[in-house]
């Protein structure tokens, strides 16, 4: 286990800091596997898909991007793999240059694997030779021990003499990771790998993937759409959104002290209240909360509170009441409308339902509330359709 | 000769296919009726080069000139069903742009390869117009043959050709509806 994965979630931090410590010793001594260096890419002249993306991978990471579609997270990774070229900015695979304005290493000298969205098997060769396709310098008996390893290591034995179109969706994932990995590549790069499995599939193949990658220290780039599949899955999460990197910590870091309203947003369930500072705290409709970034007393901010911070307590006579409620199997998520106007969410467990309409007063536990000094355009920046805001 | 000649056009579809203008070139010839085609290549070999007029290269140019859409259209669609993420992957797993088309790309577009082949090859055979304006001095094809004979009403005479004709054309047919056969078993795996 290194030390990333110790989440430190206990109490408010200030966004300057969001950076937890452990992320510091993993990148101590070794070079970074891969390094963006302010890169930025274009299908069009002048409109940018992607602008001034710095970061870094360190040998065994996972790591995801994240963003709504359209957000040029698939865009970095083909320039990655070396099927898009950079306009700016450099990309260093283990310190080697390998994509700049002017330079372009073809892909097959990166030593990358990848696993595309649709798999992109060959539907002309049987599993065995997929897998063994890369191989092709290597003699024989020496292909056929490393496709035995993969085969075990995959859960593909006796699937072996299939063609990719005998083979459940699941399967030819496998299949597919399999051939990547079979080169030992340097950086593996996996776009939407779950999108097309059902979800119950996902959830196994997430699981077994990030198995698989922590046993054969598999340095990897996922892309994905999918909070709970980036949070499941990374050690780092870089959040993106129209082009631009929002924010690149931890998935912990990521959800608890998020940088933007954006990232708040897209990462859960996320309620933006208007707040004035007073002294050490912030005044706002719904209680009173620290003032964690010291902001001048008077300025207007804006709180985010997430639904499993506000609980509802059924009090007659009380100015807010239930909008609405959505069952969501394991928790209820209640649209709840103050005397404002304002509209926040509670999660309550499955099994406490309330009427629509219902005249309720909240219990607030601040356990991750973040303050952002300007009110966000949040109707401009969020993306729409991402599931954070359920039906009226 | 003739079998021959379904390769060279055949060679001609893949550089036409990097430029979408030489394609919608290509299909012009087409759209040509045989003669005028035919009195194009010949105007524009009397022109440039003299020294090759009443050679078979002339008829060649010209069949490749009439004929390539047609193979065009069965390779067209078998290339765009090749998703360009298979030809990528081939790159990730180290291989060159030009092992990449021998090793992933050819195999899968194979049938589309051999439909175009075949219907190339029958629609040459039973050119007639193109063939009587350009063939050298002396040169016959089969379909000449039957024409000849036939407009001089010795229907008898023709007999043989024509059926050289139908005989060469079955194996031709008959790996076209083979393959027919073939696609279908794989949509039943699917």
């Amino acid at each position: 286990m290194n030390p990333v994965n110790n989440p430190d979630t206990g109490e408010q931090q200030s966004q300057g800091s969001a950076m937890m410590p452990g992320t510091v010793d993993l990148a101590a001594n070794q070079s970074p596997v891969l390094e963006l260096r302010g890169i930025s890419c274009a299908y069009e002249p002048n409109r940018p898909a992607v602008e001034q993306i710095t970061l870094t991978v360190q040998q065994g990471e996972i790591l995801c991007l994240l963003g709504p579609s359209g957000c040029g997270k698939t865009t970095i990774l083909r320039a990655i793999a070396g099927f898009e070229r950079v306009i700016d900015g450099n990309i260093l695979l283990s310190g080697r240059l390998v994509s700049s304005r002017d330079v372009m290493v073809p892909t097959e000298e990166r030593h990358i694997g990848m696993v595309f969205q649709e798999y992109a098997l060959f539907p002309h060769l049987r599993v065995e030779r997929n897998i063994a396709f890369g191989l092709s310098h290597l003699a024989r008996p020496q292909q056929k021990a490393i496709v035995d390893d993969l085969l075990t290591l995959t859960g593909l034995r006796g699937l072996e003499q299939r063609y990719p179109h005998e083979l459940s969706g699941g399967q030819q994932q496998r299949v597919a990771l399999a051939r990547a990995l079979a080169l030992r590549p340097v950086l593996l790069l996996l776009d939407e790998p779950f999108s097309n499995l059902d979800p119950d599939m996902a959830s196994r193949m997430r699981q077994d993937l990030h198995a698989l990658l922590r046993q054969t220290k598999t340095t990897a780039i996922l892309v994905t759409h999918d909070h709970d599949e980036a949070f499941s899955m990374a050690d780092r999460v870089a959040v993106l959104n129209r082009g631009r990197l929002e924010q690149f910590d931890t998935p912990e870091a990521i959800y608890h002290v998020p940088t933007t309203p954006f990232v708040a947003d897209f990462v859960g369930q996320a309620d933006f209240i208007p707040g004035v500072v007073a002294n050490d705290l912030v005044t706002t409709e719904i209680g009173e909360f620290p003032n964690t970034q010291h902001l001048a007393t008077g300025s207007s901010v804006v709180v985010m509170i997430r639904p499993d911070d506000i609980h509802i307590v059924p009090t007659k006579g009380a100015e807010a009441h239930i909008l609405a409620r959505q069952f969501k199997g394991s928790e209820n998520v209640y649209t709840i409308e103050l005397p404002s106007g304002q509209i926040v969410h509670s999660s309550e467990s499955s099994l406490s339902i309330y009427q629509v309409g219902t005249a309720i007063a909240l219990r607030v536990v601040a356990t991750h509330t973040v303050l952002f000094p300007q009110p966000p355009q949040s109707s401009g920046t969020k993306e729409p359709g991402h599931g954070n805001t359920p039906p009226p | 000769m003739i079998i021959g000649l379904p390769l060279a056009y055949l060679a001609n579809r893949r550089p036409s296919r990097l430029n979408l203008a030489c394609l919608q070139a290509a299909y012009a010839g087409y759209a040509l009726p045989g003669p005028v085609a035919a009195l194009a290549v010949l105007v524009l070999f009397t022109h440039f080069v003299p020294v090759l007029y009443g050679t078979v290269v002339v008829l060649l140019v010209a069949y490749i000139l009439h004929f390539l859409p047609v193979g065009l259209q069965s390779v067209e669609p078998a290339l765009q069903q090749v998703t360009p993420n298979v030809e990528e992957v081939a790159r990730t797993l180290g291989c060159t742009t030009r092992r990449t088309l021998l090793r992933v790309t050819l195999p899968l577009i194979r049938n589309g390869f051999i439909a175009a082949w075949v219907l190339m090859f029958l629609q040459t055979m039973k050119e007639l117009p193109a063939t009587l304006l350009l063939r050298p001095v002396g040169f016959d094809t089969l379909a000449i043959r039957v024409w000849l004979e036939a407009s001089e009403e010795y229907y008898q005479l023709a007999a043989p050709a024509a059926l050289l004709i139908v005989i060469l054309s079955l194996p031709a047919l008959l790996l076209l509806v083979s393959k027919d056969w073939r696609g279908r078993d794989q949509e039943v795996g699917r």
